[in-house]
């Protein structure tokens, strides 16, 4: 019993002072990884909207019920200029032959597709990973949202390139239902 | 044992990947690119010198019926602050590694080492070991990330080096063929070292 006794309290000795030094880096480190994924996101929304006033995330409570319409769904940014909405920027996960890929989808409040961009992936490198390159991405530019998105799909890398067509048409019926209320 | 030995045994004798053949998951998966290789050779060998500092100095704190349980929190400790650290100032490589960043901590090199090496030897050699271990592994993952890049994808760190390259090598397939290969040719050079 004492012997259990001792063992147990070096294990809890050894843990809480991991955990302080966990609790300390995680103080060091939150402020800049907070900062960083803003700055993602500001950069990702740029790259696909140019130049605008500013923009609003859709709360968690509005991203559930969207959730009926792609389960995936991760954010939805409303992006406004001039006091007008100027369009919706989605961003959702589809699966890739390596994992989830995550896809951002602008597109204005006309119905044009600005923009799609693979931000996150984990595709072979140079077989999949040219369904995640803008050549590709681009393709979407300039098509209607209000019918069914369509590309090409690279040939060597047909399962990415499904899945990107995937999620950004996903992304397109989400961006139908924020835009009709 | 002399230092420059420990060092040595670390990087040729004893070579984690060549020799060894041990925490072959996250050889094979993070091999496709030469940043990558860099990346998580550098990130087990900051974990693999920190767990064994760590755990030399803790060698007479540490009762023997739990070591692995405490050696287990030392390495999680070690991986989940440099995780930390590589998301606010190494974002691209943190993304790129994805899971088998936080998965070092289950890497059995480094349990290895602590078990075979650090809970039973001093300080400074217990370092030295840490190091030639992790230079071991970092060699080899940066020869296997360049073979399977170059080759490969036909880039290397992402410049186009060759037009036509052989896709199979950066599929797992490829992986385990260039790794058997490279196995073959260590064994080869080590035999002849030896016969000399």
């Amino acid at each position: 019993m004492n012997k259990t006794l001792k063992l147990g309290i070096t294990l809890l000795i050894i843990s809480s002072v991991a955990a302080g030094i966990l609790g300390f880096s995680n103080k060091a480190t939150s402020g800049k990884i907070a900062e960083i994924e803003l700055k993602n996101t500001q950069d990702a929304l740029a790259g696909i909207f140019g130049e605008f006033e500013t923009y609003e995330e859709t709360d968690a409570a509005e991203l559930e019920k969207l959730r009926s319409t792609d389960e995936n769904l991760v954010a939805v940014y409303k992006i406004i200029d001039g006091g007008e909405t100027a369009g919706y920027s989605v961003t959702t996960t589809s699966n890739g032959f390596g994992g989830a890929i995550e896809i951002m989808v602008g597109i204005n409040s006309d119905g044009e597709v600005l923009g799609a961009r693979v931000l996150k992936h984990s595709e072979t490198a140079g077989i999949g990973s040219k369904a995640a390159d803008p050549t590709f991405t681009d393709l979407f530019t300039g098509q209607s949202a209000s019918e069914e998105l369509q590309v090409e799909t690279i040939s060597g890398a047909t399962i990415t390139s499904t899945a990107v067509i995937k999620g950004v048409n996903n992304a397109r019926l989400v961006y139908q239902e924020v835009a009709a209320n | 044992m002399k230092l420059s030995e420990i060092l040595k045994n670390g990087i040729i004798k004893n070579n984690p990947i060549f020799v060894q053949l041990i925490g072959m998951c996250s050889v094979l998966a993070v091999t496709t690119s030469v940043q990558n290789s860099l990346a998580m050779g550098l990130a087990v060998t900051a974990v693999l010198v920190g767990s064994n500092f760590v755990i030399s100095l803790l060698k007479n704190v540490i009762p023997d019926d739990i070591r692995i349980p405490a050696f287990v929190v030392v390495i999680a400790t070690f991986v989940t602050v440099i995780e930390m650290f590589m998301k606010a100032y190494a974002q691209p490589i943190y993304q790129s590694l994805g899971i088998f960043l936080p998965l070092i901590v289950v890497n059995c090199i480094i349990l290895a080492r602590a078990e075979a090496f650090a809970f039973t030897n001093g300080l400074v050699p217990s370092i030295v070991d840490g190091i030639g271990t992790g230079l071991g592994y970092t060699v080899a993952v940066l020869i296997l990330g360049t073979i399977r890049e170059v080759f490969g994808a036909g880039t290397f760190l992402g410049i186009q080096v060759i037009s036509n390259p052989i896709g199979i090598l950066v599929m797992p397939a490829g992986a385990f063929i260039v790794l058997g290969i490279l196995v073959a040719l260590f064994k080869i050079i080590m035999a002849r070292q030896e016969a000399n």
